[in-house]
């Protein structure tokens, strides 16, 4: 997926290619990806460093990974306008973001809701807690727990308690 | 690593907000972060109603009621454990997860009602002053918004002795007394037939030959009169058989005002009250 995107990335940016501008983002750990800044803009924290003039030199995208990066990067392509034909094709290649049971695409979509955040990128944002509201829905609290890999951290009487406020909403 | 307690506030709200009420009570209950940081801001997924419905269960004479509470979205039932004895408690509205119910404490004629809120998700109860009443008059009451916002008013109709009279009584939440006063009706044999509110006005459905619907203003105190539509006027007059209902809509403001041509309602027609035009 990273290299993809940044192959993508670099072919559109090899040339000056009329008046569209590159921007040069670096992400935490030290990967370099230059991007359309009529891309990178989807992002309204890129948006208004382009609009004050602050994006001439490198962007330092803290705490946000070259391999995130480079998914964020895919996701403004695809959401570029005129990227995709329809809005169905647009849909299909988002549903990859619907199933989030393996760890590792929870990882993922934390990975990129906490980029979504940081870079501020509304489509991006609404996909994610999307996804992670459709996988807990009917979900009990524990269920809820292993889903994120969080340990309780209630005492037996705190946890009694929470149970017994809405103890109807725990029956099984 | 990803560390999910960790999630910013408004992330984790964003994700909150998109859950079913069910779930959002759920997810409350993860760790303790989660819990001091989620707002209890009234927005669920739900799109549709829950119904609440109970069952008088249990051997021959000792019986008990059970409260269960269904969900549409997800089609599932909840058992409820409620202290309040249905049957001498009346139910007035439902509205914002609350209900609203009354409760006779003696078998006079004069008596006191007790109104309360009771929340069904919570077991929540929230006691307003007694309102004394004649026991056989006719009641209907309801309420502007949720009992826990600052601005909630309850509302609340009912018949005097003297036939040409009318009592409106509101008061809020925290209120130690009702604010109460004797409105004129200039005909004889009404019958309130609903309450509803609706844009800071509460309105009544009268069901009577001068076919008119009551509107009170509890921050200007003020009573005022609107003719029903001459389709509805005409109807009621030659149908004896007709009657009415009055529904309002939180999400929307709107208020509706149904006629049923005959008790069986087996047909109707709804009308939409539109405020701006009125006087």
């Amino acid at each position: 997926m990273s290299t993809a995107a940044t192959a993508d990335a670099s072919s559109s940016g090899d040339t000056t290619e009329g008046s569209v501008r590159l921007l040069t983002l670096q992400s935490e750990d030290g990967e370099v990806f230059e991007v359309k800044e009529t891309i990178a803009t989807q992002s309204v924290t890129i948006k208004g460093m382009v609009d004050d003039d602050c994006a001439t030199s490198t962007i330092p995208v803290c705490n946000v990974t070259g391999r995130t990066l480079a998914m964020v990067i895919e996701w403004w392509n695809k959401h570029e306008i005129g990227a995709v034909s329809n809005e169905k094709e647009l849909k299909e290649w988002e549903s990859q973001f619907d199933t989030i049971d393996d760890k590792s695409d929870r990882d993922d979509v934390y990975d990129l809701l906490m980029a979504a955040n940081y870079l501020n990128i509304p489509t991006l944002l609404d996909c994610c807690t999307s996804a992670v509201a459709e996988a807990i829905k009917g979900k009990s609290t524990d269920e809820m727990r292993e889903f994120f890999d969080i340990k309780s951290d209630f005492d037996e009487k705190e946890e009694d308690a929470l149970r017994k406020e809405n103890q109807w909403a725990f029956e099984n | 690593m990803s560390n999910w307690s960790d999630l910013p506030t408004e992330i984790l709200n964003l994700i909150v907000d998109r859950l079913y009420y069910i779930d959002q009570v759920r997810i409350r209950g993860v760790c303790k972060s989660w819990r001091s940081n989620i707002y209890y801001d009234g927005k669920y997924a739900d799109k549709l109603p829950w119904i609440m419905s109970y069952q008088r269960v249990g051997p021959n004479l000792i019986k008990i009621n059970q409260f269960y509470l269904y969900e549409p979205s997800q089609k599932r039932k909840y058992r409820v454990e409620t202290k309040i004895p249905i049957h001498i408690a009346i139910l007035h509205a439902s509205k914002f997860g609350w209900l609203l119910l009354s409760q006779i404490t003696t078998l006079y004629s004069f008596s006191p009602s007790f109104f309360f809120f009771y929340c069904p998700f919570t077991n929540e109860i929230i006691q307003l002053p007694k309102l004394d009443m004649n026991l056989y008059s006719q009641i209907q009451a309801t309420f502007s918004t949720s009992p826990t916002s600052s601005d909630c008013v309850v509302f609340v109709l009912n018949s005097c002795p003297d036939p040409k009279r009318i009592r409106v009584s509101t008061c809020s939440p925290g209120d130690t007394a009702w604010c109460s006063l004797l409105v004129n009706i200039d005909d004889c044999g009404w019958q309130i037939k609903k309450v509803a509110y609706s844009k800071g006005v509460f309105y009544c459905a009268f069901l009577s030959r001068f076919a008119y619907m009551g509107a009170y203003n509890p921050a200007l105190q003020e009573w005022k009169i609107h003719p029903y539509p001459p389709f509805i006027i005409q109807r009621l007059y030659n149908h004896k058989n007709s009657d009415l209902d009055l529904i309002d809509s939180p999400d929307d403001e709107n208020l509706l005002l149904s006629y049923y041509p005959s008790r069986e309602r087996s047909h109707v027609f709804v009308f939409r009250f539109d405020q701006s035009q009125m006087k």
